[in-house]
């Protein structure tokens, strides 16, 4: 059996692990002065570029270049860090923010010392309540203990941290989107360029991270880039929350080298409910589409081989689907998601998840005609790169890749006007 | 009628104060009504305008978009119930049903009394205990299967009903 690499789930477990000094006895927020006091900004930027980090939220966008888009000479410049966990099959950044909410602080700090940034938004989901009280609470002993708040560690950065609550709203995780919540407006994405670097909140230099990039540049930056590189890929270095549930026996987030066998993976987490076959697995949150059986068993997570395989990476939450589910119920119901989360600015997102939800109802509610197989496809495909923004896109990837799995499926809709799972129920 | 007391108005300020512009106060301004009233009152919707230099229609499109603010009361307890990818592998489509029947009201509605709202939501962000319930947005009920229904309804119930005296918790706009 593998065996997990533990570097931001290290103090997931310890007791009062959320309390500043239980954080500051496991090496909390030593990296931080180690960046203040020790190097300038643009060291720390470059630590993080050659440790190869890549944002963790879903793009998979290599962090240190992201932050070296920043120009040197604006002000004021924002750091927000990006809480909005809300994919789907997605649920690593509240384990780190239940559990360890000063090492996402830390990393975000680290951020702000490095673009020279003077405030930090910590972007929270509004489903996060308790998430919330804890991170409130941890801003209050990270000013408390002068990590936080004017001449920070008695060096001469100072740095505020706000608390921004969303009130329900998948779009939000989309960067512009979130920088147009944070500005007061609905989450309607921005047209890029100009990039976030440049022109972001209130309209100033601007990076956005995930919460579990941020908790990873703590480690980084006091172990080194080379030490964070042993693990993983070339291209994909270092290790990953995966988030593990669906038909398995032992769902739960795992942290592993980014190139772990899926099947490894799956193995971990206990192996197929019921000892049932693999029917299909999400590799990515919700977003990524589907792998069949031959794949998902074969295939590695890191961000290359999922492409390679005509999936995705993405958030890294992991859903296994076993053998007797009905791939129409999976897709109807993810469909219907990008349709209630759909923002509404761009047509083909706004109508195409709305007609495919149509079209999948007959098949779900009876009525689903032979040419409707053809008429999923057509609409899938069009909505496909002709979006504003990755939502829309993505939208139609669970539902273009149950009809490539399971055609039986959809089928069997058709002629028999049930649900296949309804047989064995 | 006024929304914001002198305090909520001294509150308003202080939130306001955290952003270069106070347009961005504009949700945590909402989630603080919310908290003290339980819903956004019209009233507070023009008031909220005025505050960060907005307009009404402005401000009644972003409790429109967000689905957690409610335009009219809710219940004491909102049960917000994932139906997402991983909760329905675990059958929270049943689930869902069964509150349906124990509480005599379909999705988005309250019960009479005024206690319960029930709400299908999307993925809470919890799937490795699957099917989750939100209660209020801060407290987690996990693999809520059909047959634990009758159980928290009566045990939400008992806390929260009338004559309890107990008050739903709820992590709403306290962010001073």
């Amino acid at each position: 059996m593998v065996q997990e690499v533990l570097i931001v789930k290290r103090r997931v477990g310890i007791k009062n692990s959320t309390d500043i000094r239980v954080y500051m006895e496991h090496d909390g927020y030593k990296a931080l002065r180690k960046a203040l006091t020790e190097m300038t900004p643009d060291e720390v930027i470059e630590v993080v570029k050659a440790s190869g980090l890549r944002g963790c939220g879903g793009a998979g966008f290599p962090t240190g270049l992201k932050w070296s888009f920043v120009p040197k000479k604006v002000f004021p410049k924002y750091v927000c860090v990006n809480c909005d966990e809300s994919e789907p099959g997605t649920f690593k950044d509240r384990l780190l923010l239940e559990h360890d909410p000063h090492a996402v602080l830390e990393g975000a700090l680290i951020a702000a010392y490095a673009i020279q940034a003077e405030k930090v938004f910590v972007y929270l989901r509004g489903e996060f309540g308790k998430p919330y009280l804890i991170m409130k609470e941890a801003v209050r002993q990270a000013y408390e203990h002068g990590f936080a708040g004017r001449n920070i560690l008695g060096t001469n950065f100072s740095c505020d941290i706000v608390i921004h609550r969303g009130a329900g709203a998948y779009i939000c995780g989309e960067e512009t989107a979130l920088l147009e919540s944070l500005e007061g407006n609905r989450g309607e994405p921005r047209l890029k360029p100009p990039f976030p670097a440049a022109v972001g909140a209130f309209k100033k230099p601007t990076i956005i991270n995930n919460a579990e990039t941020l908790a990873r540049v703590a480690p980084i930056i006091l172990n080194g880039a080379e030490w964070y590189r042993q693990w993983g890929t070339e291209r994909s270095p270092g290790t990953r929350l995966f988030a593990v549930s669906g038909h398995v026996n032992r769902p739960g987030v795992y942290e592993f080298p980014q190139n772990i066998p899926l099947r490894d993976l799956i193995e971990y987490a206990g192996g197929v409910m019921e000892g049932r076959e693999i029917k299909a697995v999400i590799p990515g949150g919700s977003s990524s589409p589907m792998l069949d059986k031959e794949t998902a068993l074969k295939v590695t997570m890191d961000f290359e081989s999922l492409q390679a395989v005509g999936s995705a990476a993405g958030s890294a939450g992991v859903v296994v689907i076993a053998e007797g589910t009905c791939l129409v119920k999976v897709a109807l119901r993810l469909t219907k998601f990008y349709m209630r989360e759909s923002c509404g600015k761009c047509t083909p997102c706004r109508e195409g998840t709305y007609w495919l939800v149509r079209v999948l109802e007959r098949f779900h509610n009876g009525g689903a005609r032979p040419e409707d197989i053809e008429l999923l496809y057509s609409v899938g495909t069009q909505m496909q790169g002709n979006c504003f923004c990755p939502l829309g896109d993505t939208a139609p990837n669970p539902l273009l890749s149950a009809l490539r799995i399971a055609p039986q499926d959809f089928e069997f809709h058709i002629r028999h006007q049930r649900c296949p799972e309804d047989m064995s129920a | 009628m006024a929304v914001f007391t002198e305090e909520m108005l001294a509150e308003a300020q202080k939130i306001m104060a955290q952003y270069p512009e106070r347009k961005a106060a504009l949700m945590p301004l909402l989630w603080l009504v919310q908290e003290r009233v339980g819903y956004i009152p019209r009233d507070a919707i023009h008031e909220i305008a005025e505050l960060t230099g907005t307009t009404p229609v402005h401000v009644e499109a972003i409790v429109k978009f967000y689905e957690m603010f409610h335009e009219h009361p809710v219940g004491k307890c909102q049960l917000m119930l994932c139906t997402n990818v991983s909760c329905l592998l675990h059958g929270a489509d049943k689930t869902l049903q069964r509150f349906k029947e124990v509480l005599s009201i379909e999705v988005g509605e309250t019960t009479p009394d005024g206690l319960f709202t029930l709400e299908e939501f999307e993925c809470l962000a919890a799937c490795d205990k699957a099917p989750v319930l939100l209660v209020n947005a801060v407290e987690l009920y996990e693999r809520v299967t059909p047959d634990k229904v009758d159980q928290i309804v009566a045990e939400l119930s008992a806390r929260y009903g009338n004559g309890s005296g107990g008050t739903a918790p709820h992590a709403g706009g306290d962010f001073a």
